[in-house]
This record gives C-alpha cells, sequence and structure tokens, in this order.
C-alpha cells in the first residue's frame, strides 16, 4: 500500500497503476476511526493482488486538493481505477465507489474488477479462446451479473435498476463490466443466445436480464431465485 | 420500408398468434421497444425460454443495434 505524500506523487502512481490491471485508492484521514479497519482491509487485498492491483492511500487531512480533483467529499472512501485492456491511451479510468466503510462493497468491487485469486491467472488474456474465458466467468458460483459499467457508476438505466434492485434483496453478487472488453461484450451475446445487458446469472445458470428480473421480483420470487 | 414498430408487431403476430399485443416505442432515438405479448404459445414455458422466443424473432435487429433494448411482458392467457 503506497501512502500519496504529494498532488505530484499521486500522478506518479496513476503512471505506475497503467501497467497493471488497476489502482485501488483509500482516501482516508487520520481522525476518521473507521479509516484504521478499511486500511486494513486494503492491505490485506494489497498483499494479495502483489502486482497485479496498485493499492494508495491519500490522507485528506494533508491532500485536500488531491480529495477536490477526484470529487471525494467523504472519508472513508474507496476509488477503483481501471487500466484500459487496448488502445493507445493507458490512462487509468474511474470506474467505481465506495462510500463508507462496506467491506462488502470493498470485497464485491476488488473481485469484480480484478478477478479473484489475487488476479492471477482469471485475466482475459489467460484463456486460450474468448469463449474459454466465458466459460470460466459465466460459471463461476453465486450470483455473476453481467452489466454495463459498476453499480456504483452504471453506464445504462437497465444496469442501475439491476444493481439497486439486487442491493435491496441483500443478495451478494459479482459483476463483469462489459464495456472492459469489446471482444467479450459481443462474444457474450451469442456465446449466452441473449442480445442485450445486464445478463445475471445463478450458479452458472442465466436466468435473464432486466425485464426478467423485474417481473420475477414483482411476483416476489427474485430473492428466492437469486439465493437458490 | 415498414416502420421497426410495425415489423414488430408483425413479426410477434405471426409467430405467436397472440390474444393480446401491445408494442411501445419506448424511445425512437434510443430504438427502444416495449412489447406485451398474451399468447398460448408460452404455456408451460420457463420464463427465460418465453424470451428468448421473442429475443430470437429480432435477432439480427438486437445484434446491429436497429432495436437496442427491447422490453419484454411474454405470458400465457390466464386459465
Amino acid at each position: 500500500m503506497l501512502k500519496v505524500s504529494s498532488k505530484e506523487h499521486y500522478a506518479e502512481i496513476k503512471k505506475k497503476a497503467e501497467g497493471s490491471l488497476g489502482l485501488v485508492v483509500h482516501f482516508s484521514a487520520t481522525w476518521c476511526e473507521p479509516c484504521t479497519a478499511v486500511n486494513e482491509h486494503l492491505i490485506k487485498q494489497a498483499t494479495e493482488y502483489g502486482d497485479n492491483v496498485v493499492f494508495a492511500e491519500v490522507d485528506c487531512g494533508e491532500l485536500g486538493d488531491v480529495c477536490e480533483a477526484e470529487g471525494v467529499e467523504s472519508v472513508p472512501f474507496v476509488a477503483y481505477f481501471r487500466t484500459p485492456l487496448v488502445g493507445d491511451d493507458r490512462r487509468v479510468e474511474r470506474v467505481a465507489d465506495v462510500a463508507g466503510a462496506k467491506f462488502d462493497q470493498i470485497d464485491m468491487n476488488t473481485h469484480s474488477l480484478f478477478g479473484e485469486k489475487g488476479g492471477n491467472g482469471v485475466q482475459q488474456k489467460d484463456f486460450a479462446t474468448v469463449d474459454d474465458y466465458l466459460h470460466y466467468l459465466t460459471k463461476r458460483p453465486g450470483v455473476v451479473m453481467f452489466i454495463t459499467g459498476t453499480p456504483s457508476r452504471p453506464r445504462c438505466g437497465f444496469t442501475g435498476r439491476l444493481c439497486e434492485l439486487v442491493h435491496q434483496l441483500g443478495v451478494p453478487f459479482i459483476y463483469y463490466d462489459v464495456m472492459t472488453s469489446d471482444a467479450v461484450c459481443e462474444r457474450l451475446k451469442i456465446y449466452a443466445n441473449w442480445p442485450t445487458y445486464p445478463q445475471v446469472y445463478v450458479d452458472g445458470e442465466l436466468i435473464g436480464g432486466w425485464d426478467i428480473c423485474r417481473e420475477l421480483s414483482d411476483e416476489g420470487e427474485l430473492k428466492s431465485t437469486l439465493k437458490r | 420500408m415498414p416502420s421497426i414498430q410495425s415489423t414488430i408487431v408483425s413479426r410477434i403476430q405471426e409467430a405467436f398468434q397472440p390474444a393480446e399485443l401491445e408494442v411501445t416505442e419506448v424511445s425512437a432515438e434510443d430504438a427502444k421497444y416495449n412489447v406485451r405479448i398474451v399468447s398460448a404459445a408460452f404455456a408451460g414455458v420457463p420464463l427465460i425460454q418465453r424470451h428468448r422466443m421473442v429475443n430470437d424473432l429480432f435477432g439480427e435487429e438486437l445484434r446491429s443495434g436497429t432495436i437496442h433494448a427491447l422490453g419484454i411482458s411474454a405470458k400465457p392467457p390466464p386459465s
């Protein structure tokens, strides 16, 4: 876990993250009691992910300008940045946020964005074909949602509504942001025989998209479907 | 060139002979449509398969983005 010492250092860290999967930044303050627990949690994750993901801490009491530049107005606050897979512009992109000491959301985002197993052997490049990767992604146990954007930064109304609905039910899930990879975004529609996003899988089986989840919810069956 | 909405209507009518059919253009700009279908063709069919049956009618349009989003309600008539 890197301790950010200045605005310039922060820019260097972002540059460094261009060579990894992404960057997780914990905005904290010495006077903030929950920040200690969040930091300990993220230090464990930093150890788990090693060189695959850069973890950094910004003390908002000392670096108010960095917090302001990132639009962070409360602590603890965890911001997630992803390094683009392809293209000349490798600048990390802000893709998700967790406001508050919500460890389940921190875990959801870290595991969803960078993979489990510390990010090793679970990236698209680790699979021989796109379909092999899709098999891995879709067959993971529990609830796996293929969405446009992330729960905290959805890029389409359906994704936002779906994530909110599942959150309200208290059902944990992991997600894959299909904007991460054009190849995944296009191929999964064919692989799943489902032409749109979001797509929701439970224990490896596609249960449908937003319409079906809304219908199941209206009939009071969504929670049992997701929990089965 | 028939409108997308009329194409949706005619394909659903041909495929499912619906007892009830309502096709709504939610947004022409965003190519979003809602369909509400009541048809005996859906009797005993799991929810996800019903949606697939409808989606499959518009596979090309959905893949090409001619139809960006298709909201589906597909139910058999009340028994």
